[in-house]
Parts: C-alpha cells; sequence; structure tokens
C-alpha cells in the first residue's frame, strides 16, 4: 500500500505537472519571430518619400503584421506605407499602411495583407508618405545575421528593430511541438525534436515513479527503524 | 531512485537551454579551446577588456545570435532550419579552422584551470565535430558533477539526520533538485565542479566534527579542497570554516593528548591551509585585476563598507548612513533571495514577480523552524557544528561583499553578486529543512517530507518550462 508521503509526493508533483499545463494554456502569443535587432537609437531616419527596408529576412513563422518602434520628433508618427516584397521574384507580397496620428516612441503595430506564409526571405520596406521625417528605431548593423538595411537602395550600418507578429495568438501549448523543434536546432546531430519529446516523457513520467519509490523506501527504512 | 530523477533533470536542462546561455559560458568554453588548442591558459584579466573568442566561436555566437539575447528577454534565437544550415555552411567555410587564438578572455581568464582541464576530456572527445557537438557534450560531462552534489547533500544531511531516512531524502532532494544549481551544473560552468567539491567538504568536515579527527579523512578533505582550490579561487574563502572543523576535534579531545601532540596536530592543519592559500593564489594569478587590495585600509574605508552592508542587508537605509544608490532594491531580497531561487539564462529568465515572496516565506520559516529544532533540541545538531556552517557563509558572503564594494567604487559598477554563488553552501540548507521538519510529529512528517520531494521536482519542472516561454515561444 503506497504511504501517506508518496501520494503527498506524486500529488505534489503532478500539482506541478497541473500548472505547466496551465499556464501553457493560458499563456497567448502574438510574436510570430523577432530578428533580435537592440533597440538602441531611432537610427534610421526616413525623410518624406524615403524608403528604408530590412532587406533579405528569413521568414520563420507566418506572420500578418509587424511591430516597429517609430520616433518623429516630438509629432505624431507619419503615414507609411509598407510592402513586403520576395527576396527571389522581387515582387510585393503583402501591403500594410499606417494612419497619420499615432504618437511616437511606442511599440506600433502595422497589419498586412494577406499574411506572409512561413519558409519564404522577404525585403520589408517602409515608405514615409507624410509630410515630415520619421527615425524607426534600430541597433548596430549584424545584430541580425544575413539580413541587413538600407535607405533608398544604399546600404545602413543598422538593423531596423522589427518583431513579426500574428494578429491571432497561440497559445504556448499549441506550439510545442515547433518549441521541441526549434530547441533542436544549433545542436548535435544525435539531437532532434524527439530527444525533447523523450525528454519530456521522462521528466513527466519516470521522474515521478523514480521519486516515489525513493520515498517509499525512506518511509520503510524508517518504520523498521 | 533520486540521483535518476536528478539525471533526467540534467540530461534536459543540458539540452534544452540555447547555446551559450549559461552565465559566462562563452569565456568557459573559450578557456578550454584556449587550453586544448593554443596550449595554454588564456589571456585576459582585465574587469574592462572586451572579449576576443576564437572565430569559431564568435560565428556561432553570432548566428545563433546568443550575444544580442543577452538579458533581452523579448529577443529570441533564431527559429527557422535555414538560419542553422546557414551557420553550418559558414563553419564549414573555416575548413576546421579558427579553434585556436583565443584572444582576450575577460575576467574569466584569472580562474583556475582545474575544471577546465577536466572539460578538455569531452572538449578533446569530441573534436571530430562542430563547435556545438563540443559544446554539449562538454555541457554533459559538466552535467555529471551535479550527481556528485547531490550524493554530497544526501551525506551531509545523513551524517547528522542519519537515524531518519525520511528526514535524509527531504534534506538531500532540497540539495539534488535545487533548480538553479541544475541550471548551471548543466552549463559550461566551473560552479558545477566547485559546488561538488565544497558539498564533499562538507560533509567530511560535519563528519570529522561528529566523529572526532581522522588522518585518513583529513588527508581526502586536504585533496578536495587542493581539487576546490584549483577550480575557483573562492575556495580560500572556506578555509576559516575548514580550519575550524579540524582544529575543534583536536581542541575538544586536548585533556586526552600531550601538548606536544596536539601543536603538532594543530600546526599540520595550519600548514595545509597556508598550502590550500598559496595554491590559491598561484593558481588564480593571485587574483590580478579583480580586487585593488583585500583588506580595509583605514577605518574610514572600513566604516564605508559597513555602510555597503547596511545598505545591502536592510530594507530602509538608517540615517546617517552613506547612501548606495544601486543597493536601494534591497538586495537581500532582490539578489540572494531572487537569483538563488531562480534566475536562468543570464538571470534575465525569472519566475513571475509575485512568486518570489512566497520563495522568501519558505526561506524564512526553514531556517527560522531549524534555528527552533536545534534549540529545543529536536533536531540533535551540535553547536560546533552551528558554528561551523557559519564559518563557511560568513567569510563567503564577506569576501563576494568585499569585491563589489571595491568594485563599486572603483569602477562604478552596480550590483555583480549573485544568488548561485552561494549554492556551493546548498547542504546547509538541506541540513535546515530536514532539521524545520523534526519539528513535526511523524504522520505530519511524512506529509511534509512529500510535499518537499514532490515539490522541488515540480519546481523543476515549471522552472524548464519558464525557459522554453523564454527562448523558444
Amino acid at each position: 500500500m503506497p504511504s501517506r508521503a508518496a501520494r503527498v509526493t506524486l500529488l505534489s508533483f503532478a500539482l506541478g505537472v497541473v500548472v505547466v499545463l496551465i499556464l501553457a494554456a493560458t499563456d497567448e502569443r502574438h510574436l510570430a519571430f523577432s530578428l533580435a535587432v537592440r533597440a538602441s537609437e531611432p537610427g534610421v531616419e526616413v525623410r518624406p518619400g524615403q524608403e528604408a527596408c530590412q532587406r533579405d529576412i528569413d521568414v520563420e513563422e507566418r506572420f500578418d503584421s509587424v511591430t516597429i518602434l517609430p520616433a518623429a520628433f516630438y509629432h505624431p508618427v507619419p503615414r507609411l506605407q509598407l510592402s513586403v516584397l520576395d527576396r527571389a521574384s522581387r515582387r510585393t507580397i503583402a501591403t500594410g499602411r499606417l494612419p497619420d496620428g499615432h504618437p511616437e516612441n511606442k511599440a506600433t503595430t502595422i497589419r498586412l495583407r494577406p499574411a506572409i506564409p512561413k519558409g519564404r526571405r522577404v525585403d520589408v520596406c517602409f515608405r514615409n508618405v507624410g509630410a515630415w521625417r520619421v527615425a524607426l528605431f534600430s541597433g548596430p548593423g549584424g545584430d541580425n545575421e544575413q539580413s541587413f538595411a538600407t535607405r533608398d537602395g544604399r546600404f545602413l550600418e543598422s538593423d531596423i528593430v522589427i518583431d513579426f507578429v500574428r494578429s491571432k495568438p497561440r497559445t504556448t501549448l499549441a506550439m510545442i511541438p515547433d518549441l521541441f523543434r526549434r530547441a533542436a536546432l544549433f545542436h548535435p546531430s544525435w539531437v532532434g525534436a524527439w530527444t525533447f519529446w523523450l525528454l519530456a516523457a521522462v521528466l513527466v513520467l519516470g521522474v515521478p515513479v523514480a521519486l516515489v519509490r525513493a520515498v517509499r523506501a525512506a518511509v520503510e527504512d524508517e518504520r523498521s527503524g | 531512485m533520486l540521483l535518476l530523477a536528478v539525471a533526467a533533470f540534467v540530461v534536459a536542462w543540458a539540452l534544452f537551454v540555447p547555446p551559450l546561455q549559461v552565465p559566462d559560458e562563452q569565456a568557459h568554453y573559450g578557456y578550454v579551446q584556449s587550453l586544448v588548442e593554443d596550449g595554454k591558459r588564456p589571456a585576459g584579466g582585465g574587469r574592462n577588456d572586451p572579449r576576443v573568442l576564437s572565430d569559431e566561436e564568435e560565428l556561432a555566437a553570432r548566428y545563433t545570435r546568443a550575444f544580442t539575447i543577452i538579458q533581452n528577454p523579448h529577443q529570441k534565437p533564431p527559429w527557422s532550419a535555414t538560419a542553422d544550415a546557414r551557420w553550418r555552411a559558414a563553419a564549414e567555410g573555416l575548413h576546421g579552422l579558427g579553434r585556436d587564438y583565443v584572444r582576450n578572455l575577460g575576467t574569466q581568464a584569472v580562474n583556475p584551470p582545474g575544471y577546465y582541464a577536466y572539460e578538455a576530456i569531452p572538449y578533446v572527445l569530441a573534436s571530430g565535430g562542430d563547435f556545438f557537438d563540443r559544446l554539449y557534450v562538454m555541457r554533459l560531462f559538466s552535467a555529471l558533477f551535479m550527481l556528485v552534489t547531490a550524493v554530497a547533500g544526501w551525506l551531509v544531511v545523513g551524517e547528522l539526520f542519519g537515524r531518519s531516512p525520511l528526514l535524509q531524502l527531504a534534506g538531500a532532494s532540497v540539495v539534488a533538485l535545487q533548480p538553479m544549481t541544475t541550471f548551471v551544473s548543466s552549463g559550461v560552468n566551473p560552479d558545477a565542479a566547485f559546488d561538488a567539491l565544497i558539498g564533499l567538504v562538507l560533509w567530511l568536515c560535519v563528519r570529522t566534527l561528529m566523529r572526532g579527527i581522522d588522518w585518513g579523512r583529513a588527508g581526502a578533505l586536504l585533496a578536495l579542497m587542493l581539487a576546490a582550490s584549483l577550480v575557483k579561487g573562492t575556495a580560500l574563502l572556506f578555509l576559516p570554516g575548514v580550519a575550524f572543523a579540524m582544529l575543534y576535534p583536536i581542541w575538544r579531545e586536548r585533556s586526552r593528548a600531550d601538548r606536544a601532540a596536539i601543536a603538532r596536530r594543530a600546526a599540520i592543519v595550519l600548514g595545509g591551509c597556508v598550502l590550500i592559500g598559496i595554491e590559491v593564489l598561484v593558481v588564480s594569478r593571485g587574483g590580478s585585476g579583480q580586487v585593488d587590495h583585500w583588506i580595509p585600509q583605514s577605518f574610514a574605508e572600513l566604516r564605508e563598507f559597513g555602510s555597503y552592508l547596511i545598505n545591502f542587508y536592510l530594507p530602509a537605509r538608517p540615517p546617517f548612513i552613506r547612501d548606495f544608490p544601486v543597493l536601494r532594491t534591497f538586495p537581500l531580497y532582490s539578489v540572494w533571495i531572487k537569483t538563488s531561487w531562480g534566475a536562468f539564462g543570464w538571470l534575465e529568465t525569472r519566475f513571475p514577480d509575485a512568486v518570489y515572496p512566497f520563495f522568501a516565506l519558505i526561506t524564512l520559516g526553514t531556517f527560522a523552524g531549524a534555528a527552533v529544532a536545534i534549540w529545543r533540541r529536536a533536531a540533535r545538531i551540535p553547536w560546533s557544528v552551528v558554528a561551523f556552517f557559519a564559518l563557511m557563509l560568513i567569510p563567503l558572503a564577506l569576501g563576494l561583499h568585499w569585491l563589489e564594494y571595491r568594485e563599486m567604487i572603483t569602477l562604478k559598477y552596480g550590483i555583480r553578486i549573485q544568488g548561485r554563488y552561494l549554492l556551493p553552501l546548498m547542504p546547509i540548507a538541506g541540513v535546515a529543512v530536514a532539521a524545520a521538519l523534526s519539528l513535526l510529529r511523524p504522520r505530519a512528517r511524512e506529509i511534509a517530507v512529500g510535499l518537499v520531494v514532490g515539490g522541488m521536482a515540480a519546481l523543476q519542472l515549471v522552472s524548464i518550462a519558464i525557459l522554453a516561454g523564454r527562448f523558444y515561444a
């Protein structure tokens, strides 16, 4: 018959599993992926009529919006026209616009239509169609390996801060297969997503069995003096 | 069985944490790389020197965004297989070169070479592979130390509560399943070896205090301390405690031995301590660049250091005490409690803020309960052992505080102390848990032990889930 201590061990571990599941089921994320550019300064200035782009971006996950951090020098953010271009064909595959009047220095999300599927390589371009200048927050060039920024086609020593988001969030629970796939990148070849499924099974099923047996043995030793 | 659970967790941590996202892992890897590829300890040591790693490591860090995502919880590593493939192509472009010539390692360059020599084994074993092959094999080798730490916890608690296997299990599981210890030990970080070695030192010292001096054990203790000082210079701060653990039994037996024998034994112990001290100073290059001077040089400086300690440990600064603005966050809580319970990655991956007060309450309750149990003799821990624990903790804390205080004054740094620096003494927390539980009646004690063992494992699980959310979602 399982001891009281063993039952409580099992129950408290199970409670931990339930907590993790509840947290994962209620934690909703809009972020599709980021370029991991550190927002250090409003370094990419775009005057009316100019266009700044972040080019050669890997689309790591499907997205339908982007979030930028614009500064407008004590003005509201001017109108911006967005276009997403397929890197290979140079064709515009999605567009969006930011109307006048958004406050500056705040993360601003711009919807794109249609959504961009995972797996492409794209350029994201911001054309200033307003009446005054805007500066997009940026980080040091090279923060994002491979992608790079340009203004009117000229290379810039900065990367633009852009987050790629989805308007409909996903829960962390729904993303578990993606989590394991992502965790297996930049690992030895003998590690794959399967490794993390296996480890998850061992942690959730094997660990409590081992602990319960340890507790049961200790109880028996304790009772036998 | 407890070790099986620990093994499962360390493998999970070692493989799940993204590359170079364990504190200073890039520098520790660079140290091993310098030993193996260049055949020498790396250059560096200055606090403000920029690190210049091997081309291979810099390349891997750039493609994994390892440095841009540090302490930046909003930023993520690359998630596409294309990025991984791009790194592989770039790494193949090095044609196996770019592993040597680690030009500057920063402060880690003054670390003693013991742990790195051990990690050279997996590095060499996996040297036919790429950067990540070597890094993850090194992590798994490092993780083996966590099993030793767990055993050490078991032995320390068992020495004091051996007649109660349940209490021993509860105390040992606190050491073995502490998430920060597991996290740090399963990365490339000398703390893994240091925590294990100091855990064993604690055990032998407690055993000596409980059973009297034994020269075989004293030799083992000397060997462990020498090994620990080959891993981290911090070993020096444990000398007062170790010396006490050896000298107290000699003094206790003074009526049964003649004066000459007592003096000879004490001289041997003190000689061993001096030997360890010299070794630390030699292998850590005299601690060069770490601190400008080792003790207060004037009464005014001593008084100012006292003000620093008051700022650190009190929630509000009393009048007429110098203000250290960076210490206004009540570091006793924000540093010791928060970052020893859970601050993963480069300290940025944490539990929700609302959770930490509970951790603080548990810590306070545990040590208060232990104090009551010892006072009431519910836990039969001799006062000499309590004094030994204090002598291990206080010099460590004071040494860390002195280093930080001098950095604040000379380099204008903010808080650099981290809770993980206390983790070598986790077996003391294990003893405290066992002592506190000894206050309970048998029926309640069984339930409490179940809560501790199951709760620590659940905490591990939640910690890994938080880490998953930080890096992969």
